[in-house]
């Protein structure tokens, strides 16, 4: 028999047949996948010995006390350490995943520079020299008087030994300004301090003894502080006697929780403080020692005399008898009043800040157990400093070069008033960051950082604590080769720019050398990690033995500090009568909405936090994602608009195309827009949606940027 | 020849299922010795009667200690215990110089793949026979193979290549969990196992 190629054919068709009964595609199909899986490339988990080791969290200023699940000294695992005396630590979503981020797959590898600053200038690759080189001269060029600005720092996390490094740098320059972030929660605190006539002491939050807590917007259930701290808080409040009222235009999640909630008028909280400062004048509640510490009393009094609850409360929206019953709340116990911070929404503003820290001062708050407490600095940072300035506050067109440190800890701000704040031709900006995060777009250049769990960082006290303290994130990773310590870097940058800095070796040696005046110092307790009775610094032998027990996960915490300090304030100091006349309702025009962003710490668009939880956040909707938008269903039928739509939001700064949700918690006329996680937390490239919420808002002359006159259409 | 076209076919669909069905597992696992025999049954028979939580132990914390350290067999084997040549290369290559046996797993899951014992033996109390069948009364190590693909054991597939278990304790697949946990009406997400 002849073989032919039709056989051949049929023979192979039959072996095809045969095939599809056979197990080959199938189990070649599932071991490929798996194959996929195990490629070299793919970071793996590592195999041998399980162990514990504990540290603090640095993706926010919390620093939460974490335990990591180590196998073979790498950490896979993360948990948080209940029942601590120093923080009683939960993680948040973010902070369960910040092992991830060392193999985040936006990380820079490498200095970047900018080739240019309009849209279509490239990312490229310079050498480390090259960057410390061109950077020198940069700043040299920045102090020069021809140049019209200062050189500034942003530090994102104040209060490190590293912070004082900044101040130490920046003092080379004539004119050196030292900034933080302005969507702190210590607005209220640097308020005060600005307020004050006299030297006046660093100021926290006595919320462990405050028996009424007035918020004008603050997030204070919500991300704010330690947040574990505040739920446990104000969660008992029945028990503890502690009551929250919040002040918000807005059921925020804060709101929700707290005893009472007054639903205000957006715009309308620093005419709230004058009507509220009306009743505890008239009615003889202020504290007799507020006549003798606020120097500029007289006119305090006659302003807030012209601000009577009535028509104040119909101003704002709420009841007069509730405004009055909140007045004598405020004054009859120990109480604090704090306004705004929230991470996306920024700083109230100033008017608002300056007479919500009037209120303080009126009612005798300020230096009292249980309301705004005095406390001491970290040893060897005592004393007057470097004046610390928030970021909207500084003059506009004042920086010409600007070195930003550090990812977005918790807050942001719009990128436009980074650029107001610059001089005319857009100045010189350096990033200090691990990522390529969301400040990296305003850059002109990139400067690779240790990311998390790879190197020593410091965990000074979370913004607002009643005393400083001082722990350690532990480095149980390998540095990678690409990254630099942020102080060497400055030590390279001070030797470029002709400044002279004290050398203390590296970022370690400089923690190190706070651990010693911690010591010397003798003050305040060091708490271990496992929860034992903390141990008075005093009784440790040296500097070493303290940083050895802050390196397993310990926390030394400073004393009480002297009550006896009796600075003076003026409050009216720097308020002009335009301020005031700013402070009445905004004008809304008609058919337009009032713009407010919103966001969560540590959830924002452009923090970086693992693509898993931003993945996460993105589908579950336990935070808002980006580009969502919250309206009364009132205020939504009015604009065509229905659950689920996707609509255009415009204001005069540009157009976002949102996700429409409807909400009858929010006031009618407000747009609350989501400052949140975008899908793997990058921003996405398409047109329409590059414009993100905050790129919308219009700074205000303050530098606020809460409210925003907006448009809303159906697409 | 009238049928010769259906001929060659079913020839091409004998040969396709006949290549699928045994030559083509010969060619995708690869059998790897394990480093020394081991004799279940002498250990768990009427001589010795140990149970299975002897030597495959829970630590104080509740985790489950796996395949025991060479320490524990230490605490009879210091030293031999007849005159086999597997006694005496377990004492003479391990015990002796504190080696620990570098044993194949036939269980090792991929990485992101979480596993209790302590949830299904001590809070489920399920008898080790019901996933790993009658083991315990083995003379001999089944012979470990290796996937050549993904690199993990046969024993996660099974030991039939079709995939469907001819006993009810063979494979490891994430069906094979989902399948148990349904019938016993234990609703569970993904991070339940996907850690």
């Amino acid at each position: 028999m002849k073989l032919t190629r039709r056989d051949v054919l049929r023979f192979a068709g039959g072996g095809l047949i045969g095939t599809l009964f056979t197990p080959i595609p199938w189990k070649l199909l599932d071991d490929t996948a798996i194959w996929t899986q195990n490629w070299a490339w793919l970071p793996k988990l590592p195999r041998g010995p399980i162990s514990t080791r504990f540290s603090h969290c640095t993706l926010c200023p919390a620093g939460c006390t974490l335990r990591a699940r180590c196998c073979n000294g790498v950490p896979v695992g993360l948990t948080g350490v209940p029942n601590l005396a120093t923080k009683n630590g939960v993680l948040c979503a973010a902070g369960f995943a910040s092992h991830h981020m060392p193999y985040h797959p936006l990380r820079l590898n490498g200095p970047r520079a900018y080739t240019g600053k309009d849209d279509g200038s490239m990312l490229i690759p310079v050498t480390m020299d090259a960057t410390v080189e061109a950077l020198g001269r940069k700043l040299r060029a920045a102090a020069s008087a021809t140049s019209g600005g200062s050189v500034a720092i942003l530090d994102q996390r104040p209060g490190r030994a590293l912070s004082r490094a900044y101040q130490e740098f920046l003092s080379g320059f004539q004119g050196g300004q030292y900034l933080v972030s302005p969507s702190s929660e210590d607005g209220t605190l640097r308020a005060l301090r600005n307020l004050s006539a006299t030297q006046c002491p660093p100021l926290g939050y006595d919320f462990e003894n405050a028996r009424t807590v007035l918020s004008f917007g603050a997030p204070l259930l919500d991300g704010w502080g330690v947040p574990e701290q505040m739920y446990r808080l104000f969660s008992d409040r029945s028990a503890s006697g502690r009551k929250l009222i919040q002040i918000e235009s807005s059921k925020s999640r804060t709101a929700r929780a707290a005893a009472s909630w007054l639903p205000v008028a957006p715009g309308t909280e620093a005419v709230l403080a004058l009507g509220l400062a009306n009743v505890i004048v008239r009615e003889g509640l202020y504290s007799k020692d507020a006549e003798r510490r606020i120097k500029d009393f007289p006119r305090y009094r006659d302003l807030v005399l012209r601000y009577h609850p009535h028509p104040v409360a119909a101003l704002a929206g709420v009841d007069p008898d509730v405004l009055v019953d909140t007045a004598r709340a405020i004054a009859s116990s120990p109480s604090i009043v704090v306004s705004g911070a929230d991470p996306a929404a920024g700083p109230a503003d100033q008017t608002t800040e300056i007479l919500v820290a009037g209120l303080n001062l009126l009612v005798g708050n300020v230096g009292r157990k249980g309301g705004i407490v005095y406390r001491r600095d970290v040893p060897g940072t005592d004393g007057p400093g470097y004046a610390e300035t928030a970021l909207h506050q500084v003059p506009d067109h004042s920086i010409a070069a600007l070195i930003m440190d550090g990812m977005e800890s918790g807050a942001t701000f719009p990128h436009s008033l980074l650029k107001r704040k610059l001089v005319e031709d857009g100045g010189t900006v350096v990033l200090l960051s691990p990522y390529l995060s969301g400040h990296s777009a305003v850059a002109d250049y990139l400067v690779p950082t240790a990311s998390p769990w790879e190197t020593w960082e410091e965990v000074p006290a979370p913004p607002g604590a009643t005393s400083a303290s001082f722990s350690l994130a532990v480095p149980l990773l390998p540095g990678r080769e690409y990254s630099v310590d942020a102080y060497t870097f400055l030590k390279s940058l001070s030797k470029a720019s002709g400044v002279n800095l004290e050398d203390h070796g590296s970022g370690e040696s400089l923690l190190r050398r706070r651990a010693e005046m911690i010591a010397a110092s003798k003050r305040g307790m060091v708490y271990a990690a496992d929860g034992s009775e903390g141990k008075p610094a005093s009784s440790f032998a040296n500097g070493e033995a303290i940083w050895q027990s802050c390196a397993d996960g310990g926390t030394w915490v400073d004393d009480a500090a002297d009550a006896s300090s009796k600075p003076e304030f003026n409050i009216l100091g720097q308020l002009t009568d335009a301020d005031l006349a700013r402070s009445a309702r905004m004008q809304q025009a008609a058919g337009s909405l009032t713009l407010v962003p919103f966001s969560t710490r540590a959830a924002l668009s452009g923090a970086t936090i693992s693509p898993v939880m931003s993945k996460v956040f993105q589908e579950s909707d336990l935070r808002m994602n980006g580009g969502t938008v919250l309206l009364n269903p009132k205020t939504a039928l009015l604009f065509g608009l229905k659950n689920e739509d996707r609509a255009s939001v415009r204001t005069k700064n540009g157009l976002l195309i949102a996700r429409v949700l409807c909400d009858p918690t929010v006031k009618p006329g407000l747009l609350h827009a989501a400052v949140g996680p975008l899908p793997n937390g990058t921003p996405v490239a398409d047109e329409e949606q590059s414009a993100g919420v905050l790129s919308l808002c219009t700074i205000q002359d303050d530098g606020s940027w809460r409210f925003t006159e907006a448009t809303i259409e159906k697409v | 020849m009238k049928h010769r076209g259906i001929i060659f076919l079913l020839a091409g669909v004998l040969a396709a299922l006949a290549i699928g069905w045994f030559v083509f597992p010969l060619a995708l696992y690869r059998t790897e010795p394990q480093p020394i025999g081991f004799n279940h049954a002498v250990h768990t028979g009427e001589q010795n009667s140990m149970t299975c939580d002897m030597c495959h132990e829970f630590a104080e914390d509740g985790r489950f200690k796996g395949i025991p350290v060479v320490a524990k067999c230490a605490e009879c084997h210091s030293t031999a215990i007849g005159t086999t040549d597997v006694e005496k290369r377990l004492v003479e290559e391990y015990i002796t110089p504190g080696k620990e046996i570098p044993w194949m797993v036939y269980s090792r899951q991929p990485d992101n793949a979480y596993f209790s014992h302590a949830t299904h033996v001590t809070r489920g109390k399920m008898p080790c026979e019901e996933c790993h069948g009658p083991h315990g009364s083995s003379t001999t190590l089944p012979s470990f193979q290796v996937n050549r693909i993904s690199g993990y054991s046969r024993d996660v597939w099974g030991r039939d290549i079709s995939g469907i278990p001819s006993e009810p304790w063979q494979g490891m697949k994430m069906d094979r969990c989902v399948n148990c946990h349904a019938d016993r009406n234990k609703v569970d997400g993904c991070v339940a196992c996907h850690k």
